[in-house]
């Protein structure tokens, strides 16, 4: 019943998501993310077997989210008094800032992401931004806000990795990777909606093996993640960390050198040294975390027997990471 | 096309066998395909290979194949005692054998994309096995070091090559020759991640912990032919973008001469045996550079001798190491002493890689020693100076080493373990020399016609 009621909230929350994407209005766009927060709030609390602290991190996701809602609601208000004034553009981008979790605005990130379930780290972290980033206006009124909304994109791509590198928690480490690809998003906007569309798809698919992978195995900490994770997934977990290190042919790699390519044609220099600096940044920690999952015995055969399902998605986890980057290619 | 549709279909055959077959069919695959790749041998120009739409091949990519496969198939067949480490040993051929092809496409491919994706594709077996084989509870920092430094190393050669995608479109690296003028930050950019794959001084921090965390197999494919993507890669781009004497070069050059002494003064005060070879391969690798970036016929054909003989000197002085190293477990060279004086043809063989690797006539070594100073000379006479200099230090420490290892100075007896050690390893030495002399009867191979 649990697990009927979480669908039933997630997929109203997608609804609300998706008819944003078709409103023309700022104010219909504002509600409509209202709307999908609040029916996120029940699916992210439910729990199997609630602990003391399970509204701490449901607690803290809805009061930001309730802030940043403010913000934009104060802004458009401005606008329609003061239709002049630039203050509503600087409320608008410290709004949604605070929605995305962007650097230095991203405190609440792992905090909350500490005390949600795997489900909902995969929907807020990797589902939800996608439509909030494709609804930020381009504040081409004043230039400096546009400025200052990519300059914390490019901090956040800057400041995940180091932050994941410290991280102790498993769900801290994807709170921070989640800030990590949200600065990447933010800059690939720059370029063309459609390319966040395809490489949201794209982190979506990726997370949701990572996350399911993760769940399985109860992760904890991450110093015990070779521990706690299942044997039969551990040779996807290091494809997925592969590819999120960066390296070619993996599908990250590609991704971001398509989003590379665009911004050398846009002569955008600074998003090209964010994207290098980070990667070079991802590609130590996820090494790192490969080192970790690999690290509690050898897989004893290759590939590990389990059930059919599990070795259906564990060889769907390693084909999608290696093969899937040459088809993005291909098709981009 | 044809090699690697063989190599495709080889190990499809060879899954179906006894997982103990598998070893040998693999070991036997890679010398079946080495012969093969010998087809690609041609001189000057383009080989038949290169009626393929996606490869082409002459003889600096054709050399460089057959170094590859034989390589890789002499590091599986001395990696016998992985057997009993941690792990199945069945992970390390197919990883070996997937390096190899990863390896043989990059020699092969036509494109500067294809052939940076694969560049960058191959560290991913090097340092899965390293992290699974490797030897110390440090091996994961170094596994990060080095996959940030090659990695970081290569970004400003992502851009050129894409940047020339852009105005282009198409970054296809074979039969044209660019007219334009470049500065030195296009050349830095260009060559800055082969130098530090080669590697070249100062760029070479990598290498002595790369080789100290491995285990044997993967020190002598990362010695063996890892290494020499960085000459070939430049080789390419000077093709290429029709490079000439920059200053870029002559910098390059004059830390390269600075680069083969600091090696050579590092070996001799080296106590472990797998960082001195790895220090040797620094100030060998010196010598590819200089001929490269001297811009002379003479140069390259020196280059080419060095990164091919180096090839099979190294990992033939890893395998020795290997050995050594198993009979008393220990790769401190004093400890080392007991098990090379307990069997005598171990300490021959040593005497002869360690000749042969300090460029004794007639190892083909001094060919390109000599053919590089001479590239060196044409640039600027005083340059024999330092090269003569290095040419004393590289005696030093060879003449060091082996008289550590053969001389019985020793106060404490050290246990040697007779059972570590299989005929295998030994067949793999004789292996590796017998193609020194295949080089030393064809160095002119390199010439153009």
């Amino acid at each position: 019943m649990q697990l009927v009621s979480m669908l039933v909230f997630l997929t109203l929350s997608i609804m609300s998501s998706i008819v944003m994407m078709f409103v023309s209005s700022i104010f219909w766009v504002w509600v409509m993310i209202d709307i999908s927060t609040l029916f996120m709030i029940p699916f992210l609390a439910a729990e199997s077997r609630p602990k003391k602290s399970w509204f701490t991190g449901v607690g803290v996701y809805f009061v930001v989210q309730f802030i940043g809602s403010v913000s934009i609601l104060f802004a458009m208000v401005i606008d329609w008094a003061f239709s002049t004034s630039v203050f509503c553009s600087y409320v608008m981008c410290l709004g949604f800032s605070l929605k995305l979790g962007l650097v230095p605005l991203h405190f609440w990130v792992s905090r909350s992401f500490a005390y949600f379930h795997y489900g909902g780290i995969f929907v807020v972290g990797a589902g939800q931004k996608v439509f909030v980033i494709a609804c930020v206006p381009m504040f081409s009124d004043v230039p400096f806000c546009a400025y200052l909304f990519y300059g914390m994109a490019v901090g956040s791509m800057l400041y995940g990795p180091v932050a994941m590198f410290n991280s102790i928690l498993v769900k801290s480490f994807l709170a921070y990777s989640s800030v990590n690809h949200t600065g990447f998003l933010v800059i690939t906007s720059w370029f063309g909606l459609h390319l966040i569309y395809l490489y949201s798809f794209i982190y979506c698919v990726s997370m949701m093996f990572l996350t399911w992978m993760l769940w399985s195995g109860r992760c904890v900490l991450m110093k015990e993640l070779g521990t706690d994770l299942p044997a039969c997934y551990k040779t996807g977990f290091i494809a997925t960390a592969l590819s999120f290190s960066g390296f070619p042919p993996f599908l990250d790699f590609c991704t971001k050198y398509v989003v590379i390519q665009i911004a050398m044609e846009g002569r955008a220099f600074i998003a090209i040294f964010a994207v290098l600096a980070s990667s070079l940044m991802n590609l130590i920690v996820w090494i790192w975390v490969t080192s970790l999952a690999a690290s509690s015995g050898m897989i004893s055969s290759l590939p590990p027997s389990s059930s059919l399902l599990s070795d259906i998605f564990n060889i769907s986890c390693i084909s999608w990471n290696l093969f899937s980057g040459m088809a993005f290619g291909m098709l981009y | 096309m044809s090699l690697l549709i063989l190599m495709v279909l080889s190990c499809f055959c060879v899954v179906f066998l006894n997982k103990k077959d598998q070893v040998v069919a693999v070991i036997n695959c890679f010398g079946v395909w080495s012969a093969f790749s010998l087809t690609y041998w041609g001189g000057s120009g383009v080989s038949w290979e290169s009626l393929s739409e996606l490869f082409c091949v002459d003889i600096y990519s054709s050399s460089l194949i057959s170094l590859t496969l034989w390589v890789c198939g002499i590091s599986i067949m001395v990696s016998s005692a992985l057997v009993n480490l941690r792990g199945t040993f069945n992970l390390f051929w197919v990883l070996v054998t997937l390096l190899a092809f990863m390896l043989v496409q990059c020699f092969m491919v036509n494109t500067l994309a294809m052939f940076y994706v694969l560049f960058e594709s191959t560290l991913v077996p090097m340092i899965s096995i390293i992290g699974i084989w490797g030897g110390q509870f440090e091996r994961v920092p170094s596994i990060q070091y080095i996959a940030a430094y090659t990695v970081g190393g290569s970004f400003p050669l992502l851009l050129v090559f894409t940047a020339m995608e852009l105005h282009s479109g198409s970054s296809f690296m074979w039969f044209i020759c660019s007219k334009m003028d470049f500065n030195w930050i296009f050349w830095t950019a260009c060559f800055l991640g082969f130098l530090i794959k080669l590697p070249a001084y100062p760029f070479h921090t990598w290498l002595p912990k790369a080789h100290v965390q491995a285990p044997v197999g993967g020190s002598v494919i990362l010695a063996g032919i890892l290494l020499k993507l960085g000459g070939y890669g430049i080789t390419r781009l000077m093709m290429l973008f029709s490079y000439t004497l920059e200053s870029f070069g002559i910098f390059v050059i004059v830390l390269s001469l600075y680069g083969s002494v600091y090696g050579a003064v590092m070996c001799i005060r080296q106590s472990d045996v797998k960082k001195l070879i790895a220090f040797s391969s620094v100030s060998h690798m010196a010598f590819p550079v200089i001929g490269l970036f001297s811009c002379t016929e003479v140069g390259l054909v020196g280059a080419y001798i060095m990164l091919v003989s180096h090839g099979f000197i190294s990992s033939g002085l890893f395998v020795l190491c290997g050995i050594s190293s198993e009979l008393v477990h220990s790769r401190k060279i004093k400890a080392m002493n007991e098990g090379v004086r307990a069997i005598p043809s171990l300490g021959f063989i040593w005497l002869v890689m360690i000749m042969a690797n300090l460029g004794v006539p007639p190892c083909p070594v001094i060919i390109s020693e000599v053919l590089s100073v001479v590239s060196a000379i044409a640039l600027w006479p005083w340059v024999f100076v330092p090269l003569a200099l290095y040419f004393v230090l590289s005696g030093v420490y060879s003449f060091s080493l082996y008289c550590q290892l053969t001389t019985s100075k020793v106060k404490h007896k050290t246990e040697v373990l007779f059972n570590e050690v299989t005929l295998k390893d030994m067949k793999a030495m004789y292996l590796l020399l017998y193609p020194l002399v295949e080089v030393l009867f064809k160095w002119d191979l390199w010439a153009m016609a």
